[in-house]
């Protein structure tokens, strides 16, 4: 029974076990805990608690909070003696025997939460929210500011609060650079990667066009009107396998929006797709529909 | 139909007077000589997510959410423990009451609460319209508060739907010349990185991906 309780909320709180008042007070507030002093205790609490979760309800979207005074000029994480440490072998030790045995995924955990004073404050407590978070394939989120009694009510660490956690999501660098190009795109046919066929499931007509017939659609394009459009794909009309000056090879088109825009991929496939503006529709459609059917790729299978 | 605009502002915290409720400075305080009569007073729960919960009635709206909330505030949200130096974005009724002073547009925002654009908001930017296709146009934008450096690169150029994704109040920005452009959050997200720098000497935060997004 007393198990079923400690899964009954969103969150599994674990209090450091020592005689402190402070952490008392919170264990008080929150009504439902577990106390570990050391790995192995933690370890094996939640190896038992996974065991009877199978028949616990609401197993989904659960945190697992450690509560703790921080120690060392770290600010690592104290459970009685031990400090939570990536550092440290022991603390790896367990947190890769929970990973490697999926207690936290039968458990319903999909946060671990390092609740002390300032444990994302300093540079070794962020690298163990970090490496933590590697580890166990979670997030990872520790405090950037004080913790006290009052963050905490039945059932856990107050939602209101959660605004004072760092997560490791929130660690890594932000990207080097805007996403887009500054200019619109130029088309260089020289420059156009081949492109093999391949089969598609969705489908729409196929149509190889040869090197004059290449020339012709391409002559309708603005070229120097090229740019990505956000957002899933336009789906295709027609695909157009346009033949590249060097012998046998294609580059994959995509006519899209009634023709009114040709679709490339210059950096290749498995980037988005350049959208370039057809200056004249009708004469691309025509063009079209002269141009040979293309037969179905080879089935990769 | 209802809508609010916000205006983004640098902060500094001077007082605090419970959980939500501060009063704050505009401008770095050491340039102000600390001037307690230039503070404003504020309450960080009179937010869009307030009236949308049928807490405050419209008129009452304050300031925009808490980043945490899909906001664009990063002072606060609670106190003790809250930030002291940041982004406010106030409301236009906020910003007239406290005489302060409206940002460019690439500081602005614009949240409806019902009718046709109801629960959708949009973000300035400046941007310059190139050219049109069919109902698309050709769009050069640049990150929100680069707009205005002279030797600031586009973030991007983009075909985009300005029909579906920009504010249908505004009007449309004319081809070639650098002007305000407002796009709703989903598209503005798909599109740039980071949120303006408030205060200018913060670092970059990612583009807020927005409650309505």
């Amino acid at each position: 029974m007393a198990d079923r309780a400690l899964l009954a909320g969103p969150h599994l709180s674990v209090v450091s076990a020592e005689p402190d008042a402070v952490l008392q007070g919170i264990a008080h507030a929150i009504g439902r805990v577990l106390t570990v002093d050391r790995p192995a205790a933690l370890a094996s609490a939640l190896v038992h608690l996974a065991e009877v979760t199978a028949c616990a309800p609401g197993t989904a979207g659960r945190t697992l909070d450690l509560i703790g005074h921080t120690r060392t000029a770290d600010s690592l994480l104290s459970l009685g003696g031990w400090l939570v440490d990536a550092a440290d072998p022991a603390t790896v030790a367990v947190f890769r025997d929970l990973a490697e045995r999926a207690v936290l995924r039968r458990l319903g955990i999909h946060a671990l939460r390092l609740l002390g004073c300032h444990s994302a404050g300093t540079e070794r407590g962020r690298d163990t929210i970090g490496r933590l978070a590697d580890l166990l394939g979670v997030e990872v989120a520790g405090m950037r500011e004080l913790l006290h009694v009052g963050h905490f009510g039945p059932g856990g660490f107050r939602e209101a609060w959660s605004f004072l956690l760092v997560r490791a999501s929130e660690l890594h660098p932000p990207p080097a650079g805007p996403p887009g190009v500054p200019g619109p795109r130029v088309l260089e046919l020289a420059a156009l990667p081949a492109i093999a066929r391949a089969a598609h499931p969705a489908g729409c007509p196929r149509r190889i066009a040869d090197e004059r017939a290449t020339h012709r659609i391409l002559a309708l394009v603005r070229r120097a009107a090229g740019a990505c459009m956000p957002g899933p794909p336009v789906p295709p009309s027609v695909e157009l396998a346009l033949a590249l000056p060097f012998a046998a090879s294609y580059h994959l088109a995509h006519v899209v929006l009634d023709g009114s825009f040709l679709r490339l991929y210059p950096d290749g496939a498995a980037h988005p797709g350049v959208l370039f503006p057809v200056d004249d529709r009708e004469s691309l459609h025509r063009i079209i529909a002269g141009l040979p059917a293309a037969p179905d790729p080879p089935d990769p299978r | 139909m209802s809508k609010v605009t916000f205006y983004g502002l640098p902060a500094w915290v001077g007082a605090i007077h419970g959980p939500t409720v501060c009063e704050w400075w505009d401008h770095d305080p050491g340039q102000l000589s600390w001037d307690r009569s230039l503070l404003h007073r504020l309450d960080l729960a009179k937010t869009p997510t307030a009236v949308l919960a049928g807490q405050i009635p419209l008129a009452q709206v304050e300031v925009d959410d808490h980043a945490t909330k899909g906001g664009r505030t990063t002072i606060g949200p609670l106190w003790p423990g809250g930030t002291m130096i940041g982004a406010v974005w106030v409301s236009e009724t906020y910003l007239q009451a406290n005489k302060l002073t409206a940002p460019s547009h690439e500081f602005q925002l614009i949240q409806y609460f019902d009718g046709e654009q109801q629960n959708r908001r949009f973000y300035g930017f400046q941007a310059s319209v190139l050219q049109t296709q069919s109902q698309l146009s050709l769009v050069q934008l640049w990150h929100p508060g680069t707009g205005a450096t002279a030797a600031a690169q586009p973030a991007g150029t983009w075909w985009l739907d300005l029909g579906a994704s920009a504010d249908p109040s505004a009007p449309p920005p004319s081809a070639g010349q650098p002007a305000p452009l407002y796009l709703d959050a989903k598209a503005a997200s798909q599109l740039v990185t980071y949120d303006p720098k408030i205060p200018a000497a913060v670092g970059t935060l990612p583009f807020p991906a927005g409650p309505g997004a």
